[in-house]
């Protein structure tokens, strides 16, 4: 059995299934012609069934492709790598409208710089800030994208 | 005599200084992603939508396109000083491309490439300006029924054809659809899947989804492996080829370009088809098949070629029908309609400056790139000497960048985020996820043009198969769904049966 394949398998049918028990929810036919609930009706059922033939093949390899491969996951430390993305993401997110874009910027990409593995600190000092400023003269200055200014604000 | 003065109307529009800047950015842009390995046109376009979305739309599709077939020239450099195709579109290039650079014939690799990009790009262009006017025209006839109808086959050849598991394609189609019908119903207003969140009300956009998709998860692949590759060096002086080059790479490129063209048109085929398909021609035609792999101009000259024209191929039902046949298009339809132009043949008598002017632009923007790519290969090289520890968090940047630049949403952000997880994980698992955006952004448009149908006909599913047009596309759907079974129960028994 391959977990994986299972899991994702597994997950697509319960997918399927909530959609399936909001759109029944919905009108199915309206006036003799199609409602708001027919499409997702079908889509439910689309995604249950797909969902059932990929947990098949999961719990039984024999029914995939022969040339399949499995699944390659990173190491442990290509996991860390993904983690710090992300989690400095997340973080930014969080933070942005209060700090504002260059502040989080500067601080998302330092930290991620550094924990990916430079330890220059010229550049630690430089891109992140260097960054920052191009990227904010090319969308608010060129571009005239409001970014959030957040505690740089005072600056107008 | 329409043809000159509608090309006319659009040099007058490409060659405005600020599109001429805007195509030389967009091819420029183009190859360096297309050369950087992990990056593919799709979150090239994705990633690249802010500086779009900050441009009137003529010159946003224009940055686009140049973007779009920037990548197939960029791929090359890749494929053949680094030993690692830059995107999948150039894996056939890479088989005989390193092999001509460990050769000592690198040079020559790349200008043969460049050259066969050129030819194959510019002949696409002029099918692409001989085809679309006649195919918008007839599609001026199309009813829901046949707009139902060529979505659906632009969505299962894409879900069906495209990735290693047709499984996996359809589910991830139909999850596509599933995310396309949040938000008030296009029909009624009724409200569905919102669960009382307004920012849901509008549905869930195709721009954080497919940013989150492609470019973030394309970020999280970069640094998940953190390879440091080592790239060969190249020289103006070394590009230089010779008679024989030239001889040995005419016929493969008008052959290449013949097939990627084709290719380009249909759906769900792309790219990378095109070029697996032309270097089997190739070898099957070749005197000396045994020869391809082992470095012969042949193996770079065709694919590269095939690879270009498909970009021409692909914009004639996206621009023509509004109906894309790859993740790319699908992007670029996303642009469009982010810019309130529905694509499709009304576009080409309500639009001719915006369609023209960006036909115009992709023969100019072939000539920059040839240029470019014979003269400048060692100004490339130089930006893959950036270190992904570097370029991964600028991408990401710019990716939330983008995506908050449309709405100035946080909520946009989230999802971005959410769905560069699922890219990442549905990727490390080869689920497609083309059919996905696809599905997004087709799926309101497909539930109307269904539901117009069914009203027309009042509830009589038949009027799809029994209209001759959508009747044809209809069973070409059918076949495309059920080839698997065919094959096994119909195709094989009949082929056994020959065979002895």
């Amino acid at each position: 059995m391959n977990k994986a394949e299972t899991g994702a398998g597994s997950v697509f049918v319960a997918i399927g299934i909530w959609m399936l028990l909001d759109a029944i929810n919905f009108p199915y036919l309206v006036d003799g012609v199609p409602g708001p609930g027919f499409l997702p009706l079908w889509i439910a059922l689309g995604i249950i069934v797909s969902g059932v033939v990929l947990t098949a093949k999961g719990i039984w390899p024999r029914l995939a492709m022969p040339d399949a491969e499995g699944v390659v996951w990173p190491q442990a430390a290509g996991w860390w790598r993904v983690g710090l993305m992300l989690g400095a993401m997340a973080a930014s997110l969080v933070v942005l409208e209060k700090l504002g874009f260059m502040v989080t910027t500067t601080l998302f990409m330092a930290s991620v710089v550094f924990g990916l593995g430079f330890r220059s600190r010229w550049v630690l000092a430089t891109v992140p800030l260097g960054s920052a400023v191009a990227l904010y003269v090319i969308f608010a200055v060129w571009l005239r994208v409001p970014l959030p200014k957040g505690m740089l604000a005072f600056f107008g | 005599m329409d043809l000159i003065s509608n090309l006319s109307i659009g040099f007058s529009v490409a060659f405005t200084p600020i599109n001429l800047l805007v195509v030389m950015l967009g091819v420029i842009v183009g190859t360096v992603i297309g050369a950087l390995p992990g990056i593919g046109p799709v979150a090239g376009l994705s990633i690249l939508i802010p500086l779009a979305f900050g441009m009137d739309p003529t010159s946003a599709m224009i940055l686009m396109c140049g973007v779009y077939y920037g990548c197939m020239y960029g791929g090359t450099i890749t494929s053949v000083l680094m030993n690692v195709p830059g995107e999948s579109s150039s894996i056939m290039t890479y088989l005989d491309g390193y092999a001509m650079a460990q050769k000592g014939r690198a040079g020559p690799a790349l200008t043969i490439a460049a050259i066969g990009s050129f030819v194959a790009g510019t002949f696409s262009v002029v099918m692409l300006t001989v085809l679309a006017p006649p195919i918008a025209d007839a599609a001026l006839q199309f009813g829901p029924p046949e707009y139902f109808a060529l979505m659906l086959l632009g969505l299962s050849a894409i879900s069906g054809l495209t990735g290693k598991s047709r499984a996996k394609g359809y589910a991830m189609g139909f999850v596509g659809l599933a995310l396309a019908m949040v938000g008030l119903d296009p029909i009624g207003g009724t409200p569905r899947y919102s669960y009382g969140h307004l920012e849901l009300l509008d549905g869930i956009g195709f721009l954080p989804v497919a940013v989150g998709l492609f470019g973030l998860c394309a970020v999280l692949v970069m640094v998940d492996q953190l390879v440091d590759i080592k790239v060969m060096k190249t020289t103006l002086r070394e590009m230089l080829i010779t008679k024989q080059d030239i001889k040995d790479s005419a016929m493969p490129i008008a052959r290449g370009s013949f097939i990627g063209f084709l290719v380009g048109v249909l759906p769900g085929a792309g790219a990378t088809i095109a070029t697996f398909l032309a270097y089997a021609a190739e070898k099957r035609i070749s005197k000396t098949p045994e020869l391809f792999g082992t470095g012969i101009v042949a193996g770079v000259a065709s694919p590269e070629a095939a690879n270009n024209a498909s970009t021409g191929g692909a914009m004639i039902p996206l621009l023509t029908l509004g109906i894309p046949g790859s993740g790319s298009t699908a992007v670029m339809l996303g642009v469009l309609t982010l810019f309130n132009l529905q694509p499709g043949p009304l576009l080409f008598s309500k639009n001719p400056d915006f369609v023209w002017g960006l036909i115009a632009s992709m023969y100019i923007g072939n000539v920059m790139l040839l240029v470019l790519n014979i003269a400048f290969v060692p100004a490339f090289v130089a930006v893959l000497r950036v270190p992904y520890r570097i370029l991964a968090p600028l991408i990401a940047i710019f990716c939330v960048v983008g995506v908050y630049s449309v709405n100035y949403s946080v909520f946009d952000l989230w999802i971005m985020l959410v769905f560069g997880v699922i890219g990442y994980l549905m990727t490390k698992m080869d689920y497609p996820l083309a059919p996905l955006v696809l599905a997004l952004v087709l799926g309101g448009q497909m539930e109307v043009s269904l539901r117009q149908s069914l009203k027309m006909s009042e509830g009589d599913i038949s009027t799809f198969f029994t209209r001759p047009i959508s009747g044809v596309i209809m069973a070409v759907v059918i076949v495309i769904v059920l080839w698997p079974i065919m094959k096994r129960f119909l195709i094989k028994p009949v082929v056994k049966r020959l065979n002895v």
